[in-house]
């Protein structure tokens, strides 16, 4: 054991092996890992915290409070698997709000305020410890703090249908554990007991209004008995009462869960894949780097056989080395982590709304860091098998390593371009030092392509289609499915080329799970399908493919969808991606959704023929229609926006982060891979300078060379790409509900991280062959 | 009169060494003219490699000048040399010193083609007519490593002598080579010389500086003593050997 300390000292002090650079390449592993594990760790553990003290129900239905009978309420009283249930009392408003007299684009929804949910200070960076609120002041969900509208102090002003009479000074934000993630909508504000029961008893109002500006839902939270689980208790009461089908949504409490970490597990899917790619970057690495340093101590390896040292001892001197340098970088990457955390996990509060721990999850990352590190020693112990071979006498000789090692395969060397023919027949010449190389600048291509075409399929635009005009019409109760038609020509009066486009959302049971059902008027299909066709007749339906999945039916099968009055079969016609409600959804025709006795339309957008007709249409609506729909100039939902923001934020810092990552990646190994060609063709340096070449000359041809083997492994990663990157998204995206991403090529996400990558190796391996200049040609005097 | 093509004035190398310094070359003067077949001799460590790698430019004399074609060496920059080097000068190390992984043919062409305002035709038709010269024609494809010594020093003097240089300098050429190489390779540096090509050879064998028109020898990083010969020839090999072994030995050779 002596011996190989002796000798392992020996090659740290040398710097042999490249110890620093894998030191390096782990510190960076650790520190892309640490960082996703301990923030979906944290939001995860501060998630449960909340639910356990809110001590919220394992199945949940959203219902209004108007259609929520006796009967439902007894079928929960007698379902097997339920043991209670609680009700909690939501005002939803149709409106947008205004805020300081301005319109905002803004909805919201009122609960009572309730001491449970944490307050946040004047900073937003903590709580305050006696939460309370006065009659007049609002508590915003924290995600609305991101608009400067909402700041604290501003006026909140609601529409009911006594017009905009009800108006709140926002005192604050709070940390809505539930809906206040920006992977929801929703905006649940609350309101003092007292103003929350006064509107209840004077604004509200009902499922037969004419207008419907402020409806009551109530939440449902119905507790599981030991043993059952959400989906015993949808089954049981969508079979004993029309609750499910009546909702709003019903959704499992671990479901809500599951969207508030939305981002956050589509990131850990993300980095495992990344983390993947990493490891076997180190792998190859390592690999590289033991066969080199093999062929270039191979004399000495046959010195210490000779004088006793068994292969296994050999071997091992690099086992603990490597071994040595990997749990170094861990405990650097991780050292590292800790400071970044802190403002990563600060900052994932905007996405999450949730506030959680910023420490590292060391005992998760502990066991990645372990789990590497363990991979990687039974890789060197694998890779050092060729100590074995070396016979003492003929290492000691000489040997033969030069023929024996290098490639035979040779290329022309042409007078124009030297420089470049040189460079390539260094690499055909050695093509075995420049595979591994090759291998990682092909995975870290396949990567960079994968997170680009990601990049562009978590385009919002992708993920949230929407339909969009010069008008927007709200709808309280005044605008009719069938009635469209009439409605186009109304506005035809006035723009003989306007076009109406509307779209109706509703969720209905099929199978047994609520479903969000859609109909779009519109000339342009909203959703396209990926196979099969659109729904074109009333019985048809298209589903999402995330809900054919879950349903587990195919084109041509049969569904029934069950609304609060009728039960219907539609035939499926096609699949289409969608994001929204986790993919499950499905599109009808307008007749299709009036089948199931919906006839109201959610919402209408008019896109005129001419801009300067717009105030005359919007004028005659609101003077026709009255109270029962709304006329006004297009805007962007405020809600989604943030949600589309926190999509580009989150997407454009993964993008950077793995440029980052990678760039050092290749300048390390670069620079690995630099180092070792530099010491094994220190002599060829000096007689090339010697016969006439420049240190400039020289360096270039370096930098060529790894160029070059950037660009080979270039190719090799883009056709990797092209097969693995559609499948990979895949399973990363089924949690959201998109399966498609092969329609998302361009040169752009193709040629940008070739192009990247040829270049941070060119200007990496200029970099790293600075030491050229040293090389004296006076070194190749025999004294 | 010979036409001087090489002169050094004041030529001083010192060493670092062991926190002082070591003065290898202490103001050496001396020409080296066109056509001559020059040989530098002197006992180990009088600092004759260090003479000619200070006089080729491989390495920077610390004080005085050479000057070449009225350009002093010392004095250019990296490019400049570079320029000399495919140019002007060729150079044979005493270990071939070939590049690894290009042929034989092609550690022949590569100096050849950093000549950018030559054709590439013509240098790689010259490096066929050396490789024949040499007698290393049918090896021109193999790797250094596949071909003995001998044949690794033919081809490095090929390769000095494919941009056709003024001057061709040559450490121990023969160094580390066996008899029967040695004879070879001296007989191609004597026929070199006999067309035109000047020589400036560094040895510690007599034998090769028999072929020598001139010999310089060496002491303390001065010229002591300048011997001048007649063009070599077989016959009067054995003459020579006495002529240059009596000159030696006059200097406590």
């Amino acid at each position: 054991m002596r011996s190989i300390l002796k000798l392992l000292r020996g090659n740290l002090k040398h710097g042999r092996g490249s110890f620093k650079g894998i030191i390096l390449l782990m510190a960076i592993l650790t520190f892309s890992f640490s960082g996703t594990i301990s923030n979906n760790d944290q939001l995860e553990k501060a998630q449960k915290q909340r639910w356990e003290n809110a001590d919220m129900g394992d199945f949940i239905v959203y219902i209004n409070h108007d259609s929520f009978t006796d009967e439902m309420k007894e079928s929960i009283r007698n379902a097997p698997s339920a043991a209670g249930y609680r009700v909690k009392e939501t005002i939803i408003m149709a409106d947008s709000v205004r805020s300081n007299g301005e319109a905002s684009e803004t909805k919201i929804e009122l609960i009572p305020f309730d001491p449970i949910y944490n307050v946040f200070d004047g900073n937003g960076k903590d709580f305050v410890s006696n939460p309370s609120i006065q009659d007049g002041e609002i508590l915003l969900t924290y995600k609305l703090h991101l608009f400067s509208e909402f700041q604290i102090g501003s006026k909140v002003t609601l529409h009911t249908h006594h017009g905009w009479d009800e108006e709140f000074v926002v005192k604050g934000y709070y940390e809505d554990y539930i809906l206040g993630g920006a992977t929801a909508l929703d905006n649940r504000c609350m309101i003092s007991e007292k103003d929350f029961a006064r509107l209840k008893e004077e604004k509200l109002d009902h499922v037969d209004s004419n207008v419907k500006l402020m409806i009551m839902t109530d939440v449902v939270e119905i507790y599981a008995k030991e043993g059952a689980t959400a989906d015993d208790l949808r089954r049981e009461l969508s079979s004993t009462s029309g609750l499910i089908r009546t909702a709003n949504a019903a959704i499992a409490g671990e479901y809500l869960q599951e969207v508030g970490a939305m981002y956050s597990s589509i990131g850990s899917k993300f980095v495992f894949v990344f983390v993947a790619m990493l490891v076997l970057v180190i792998l190859i690495t390592m690999n590289n780097s033991i066969h080199s340093s093999i062929e270039m101590e191979y004399t000495e390896l046959g010195i210490l056989k000779s004088q006793g040292f068994t292969s296994w001892k050999i071997r091992m001197v690099y086992v603990i080395q490597y071994t040595l340098a990997l749990l170094i970088g861990a405990v650097l990457g991780l050292l590292i982590s800790i400071p970044a955390l802190h403002f990563l996990i600060g900052a994932w509060t905007n996405i999450s709304g949730i506030v959680s721990e910023t420490g590292v999850s060391f005992g998760k990352c502990g066991l990645v860091c372990v789990g590497v590190i363990v991979i990687c020693f039974f890789f060197v112990l694998f890779a050092t098998r060729k100590v074995s071979s070396i016979a003492p006498v003929v290492a000691i000789n000489g040997g033969h390593e030069d023929v024996y090692f290098e490639s035979r395969l040779k290329t022309r060397i042409r007078p124009k371009p030297l420089t470049l023919s040189i460079a390539w027949r260094q690499i055909v010449s050695s093509l075995r030092s420049y595979v591994g190389t090759a291998l990682i600048v092909m995975l870290m291509v396949f990567f960079l392509i994968f997170s680009s075409v990601l990049t562009q399929g978590m385009k919002p635009k992708a993920l949230f289609p929407e339909l969009e005009g010069d008008i927007a019409v709200t709808n309280y109760g005044g605008l009719k499915l069938d009635k469209l038609a009439d409605f186009e020509q109304e506005v035809r009066a006035i723009d003989a080329d306007a076009q109406v486009k509307s779209q109706t959302d509703f969720r209905m049971e099929i199978d047994g799970e609520l479903i969000n059902i859609m109909t779009f008027h519109s000339q342009e299909p909203v959703y396209r399908p990926l196979k099969g066709r659109a729904a074109q007749y009333e019985n048809e339906i298209m589903v999402a493919s995330g809900l054919s999945r879950i349903l587990n039916k195919k084109i041509g099968d049969s569904i029934t969808i069950a609304s609060a009055t009728r039960t219907e079969e539609y035939v499926i016609t096609g699949y289409f991606d969608a994001v929204s409600n986790f993919g499950k959804m499905a599109v009808v025709t307008e007749e299709g959704m009036m089948r199931l006795g919906h006839h109201e339309v959610d919402v209408a957008y008019i896109s005129l023929g001419d801009i300067g007709n717009k105030d005359a249409v919007i004028s005659h609506l609101n003077s026709t229609y009255g109270n029962s729909l709304r006329a006004k100039e297009y805007e962007e939902n405020r809600t989604l926006a943030i949600v589309k923001n926190v999509i580009i934020v989150v997407m454009n810092a993964f993008s950077y982060a793995i440029y980052a990552i990678l760039f050092i990646f290749s300048a390390v190994i670069v620079g690995m891979v630099c180092k070792r060609s530099f010491i094994k063709e220190r002599k060829d340096i000096g007689v090339c300078k010697a016969m006439g070449f420049t240190a400039g000359d020289l360096r270039k041809q370096f930098a060529l060379r790894f160029s070059m083997v950037a660009l080979i492994g270039s190719a090799a990663g883009g056709v990797l790409a092209l097969f693995l990157s559609e499948p990979l998204l895949k399973v990363i995206f089924s949690v959201v509900g998109i399966t498609d991403f092969t329609k998302k090529y361009s040169v752009f996400n193709v040629a940008l991280p070739v192009v990247a990558i040829c270049v941070s190796f060119y200007v990496c391996a200029y970099f790293s062959s600075r030491k050229v200049k040293s090389v004296e040609v006076r070194e190749l005097i025999t004294e | 009169m010979k036409n001087t093509i090489l002169s050094a004035k004041g030529l001083c190398k010192s060493f670092a060494h062991n926190g002082g310094q070591v003065h290898v070359l202490q103001g050496m003067d001396v020409d080296i003219y066109e056509g001559d077949f020059t040989v530098i001799m002197g006992a180990s460590g009088s600092g004759k490699s260090t003479t000619l790698y200070a006089l080729s430019g491989m390495d920077r004399a610390t004080a005085g000048e050479v000057l070449y074609k009225g350009e002093n060496i010392v004095k250019m920059n990296e490019k400049q040399l570079a320029s000399l080097r495919h140019g002007d000068f060729g150079f044979v190390f005493q270990q071939m010193h070939l590049v690894s992984t290009l042929s034989i043919f092609e550690n022949i062409t590569v100096p050849g083609y950093l000549n950018t305002h030559k054709d590439a035709k013509a240098i790689d038709a010259r490096a066929m007519e050396l490789l024949k010269t040499m007698g290393i024609e049918h090896i021109q494809s193999h790797l250094p490593s596949q071909c003995s010594g001998g044949e690794q020093q033919r081809c490095a003097i090929a390769r000095a002598v494919i941009n056709e240089p003024a001057l061709l300098f040559a450490d121990e050429p023969t160094g580390a080579l066996n008899r029967k190489n040695t004879t070879e390779v001296l007989d191609l540096l004597t026929e070199l010389n006999r067309k035109g090509q000047s020589v400036l050879m560094v040895t510690h064998d007599a034998k090769a500086a028999c072929r020598a028109t001139r010999i310089l020898y060496i002491e303390d990083g001065k010229i002591v003593s300048d011997l001048e010969l007649p063009p070599y020839t077989k016959e009067e090999e054995k003459s020579r050997e006495t002529q240059v072994n009596a000159w030696l030995s006059s200097l406590s050779w």
